[in-house]
């Protein structure tokens, strides 16, 4: 079955976005790019929730080829988990797609297919309801050297708690840490 | 002089405690105690709110040991508002502080030159912090979610931090050493 990876920016006090949703804590030294680019690199599904698409397919189809991962966000297919949205759109390239049905059986499916990793970024709602369901493979954590104290919490509306196990850890320049955690 | 720490189990997800006050989530093995050990080797004095007065008070000054022996050999303060007295047993009474934190911490770092270390839990926390008093944080991240509970940073204004050391245990558990930016 297919890897699910969740590739997120945190606070280290478990927010995703501060209230107004802006990411402007966020370091991304050129080392931590180069590795979200080897993760793209092993992958050939990005899954999103809508806000989260909403958010960046208005970027990167308009963002130039000089930067550093847009030709990679933009060639690899797009799946929209969400019951609401019409059209899913992606410049040009046009590959992004709506499911729209329940999201642990739309990534069952997703997963069962053959092919790469399947990587999803940001889309605090999706991780949380797949965590909880435990279809989440790695959680790579972008865990950034602030605490916001108020925002969007990454895992929220939780049943249960999510038991993890570290697997693996570094640091970059900065002092944001990268750590990857599966289901205990 | 001294300085002041903070250090707390948290869960990934910022917790310090589970929906209902649970701390049955708290991890601990050998080289944890270890930290724990080292942690009070390099204290000068315990700083603790009033719940964590309570928990330990129903433990510490009864238990043997060589842990048990340093932490309540050591001297330590309390800090509520509501408190008339505090005891420790058979070993001298903590200091209370019922009002004027930033002083009676003043004095403490000029008394001690080792680690003041905070055990307590959030809501005196953020009292030091926005006394400006705290001068590392470090926390000791459990690896799991718990989606609700009592947040450390809760309402806090953004604070930027400077990552000092991190350091990994078998059981999963992460600490993160940081100081203020």
């Amino acid at each position: 079955m297919r890897k699910l990876i969740a590739s997120i920016f945190m606070t280290l006090d478990g927010f995703m976005a501060d209230t107004s949703g802006d990411l402007g804590w966020s370091h991304s030294p050129p080392e931590q790019e180069q590795a979200t680019g080897d993760l793209l690199d092993h992958a050939d599904t990005i899954l999103l929730g809508r806000v989260t698409y909403e958010i960046i397919s208005a970027y990167w189809p308009f963002a130039t080829d000089d930067e550093f991962l847009a030709a990679k966000m933009n060639t690899i297919p797009k799946v929209v988990l969400s019951k609401t949205l019409q059209q899913a759109t992606w410049g040009k390239w046009n590959n992004a797609t709506i499911a729209p049905g329940e999201i642990g059986a739309e990534v069952m499916k997703l997963k069962q297919q053959p092919g790469k990793d399947i990587v999803i970024i940001g889309s605090s709602k999706i991780v949380s309801a797949l965590a909880q369901r435990g279809l989440i493979d790695d959680f790579r954590l972008l865990i950034n050297p602030v605490a916001l104290g108020n925002g969007v919490r990454l895992f929220d509306d939780l049943s249960t708690p999510v038991k993890l196990k570290l697997l693996s850890s570094l640091t970059y320049p900065g002092g944001v840490m990268e750590t990857h955690y599966a289901p205990a | 002089m001294g300085k002041v720490i903070v250090s707390t189990f948290i869960s990934l997800d910022g917790y310090i405690n589970g929906p209902n006050g649970d701390t049955n989530w708290f991890l601990g093995d050998p080289e944890m105690q270890q930290y724990g050990a080292d942690t009070l080797a390099a204290a000068a004095a315990l700083l603790l709110g009033r719940r964590t007065y309570e928990l330990f008070l129903a433990y510490w000054p009864q238990a043997t040991g060589d842990s048990a022996d340093r932490l309540n050999r050591l001297p330590k303060v309390v800090f509520s508002r509501t408190l008339e007295r505090v005891e420790w047993g058979s070993w001298p009474a903590p200091h209370l502080v019922k009002d004027h934190i930033p002083a009676a911490v003043a004095a403490l770092r000029q008394q001690y030159a080792g680690d003041l270390v905070i055990f307590a839990g959030a809501g005196i926390v953020k009292a030091f912090h926005e006394l400006d008093l705290i001068d590392e944080y470090r926390l000791l991240i459990h690896p799991l979610v718990l989606g609700g509970g009592t947040p450390l940073f809760q309402g806090w204004t953004p604070l930027k931090l400077k990552l000092l050391r991190e350091d990994h245990f078998p059981n999963g558990v992460t600490i993160l050493r940081y100081t203020k930016e």
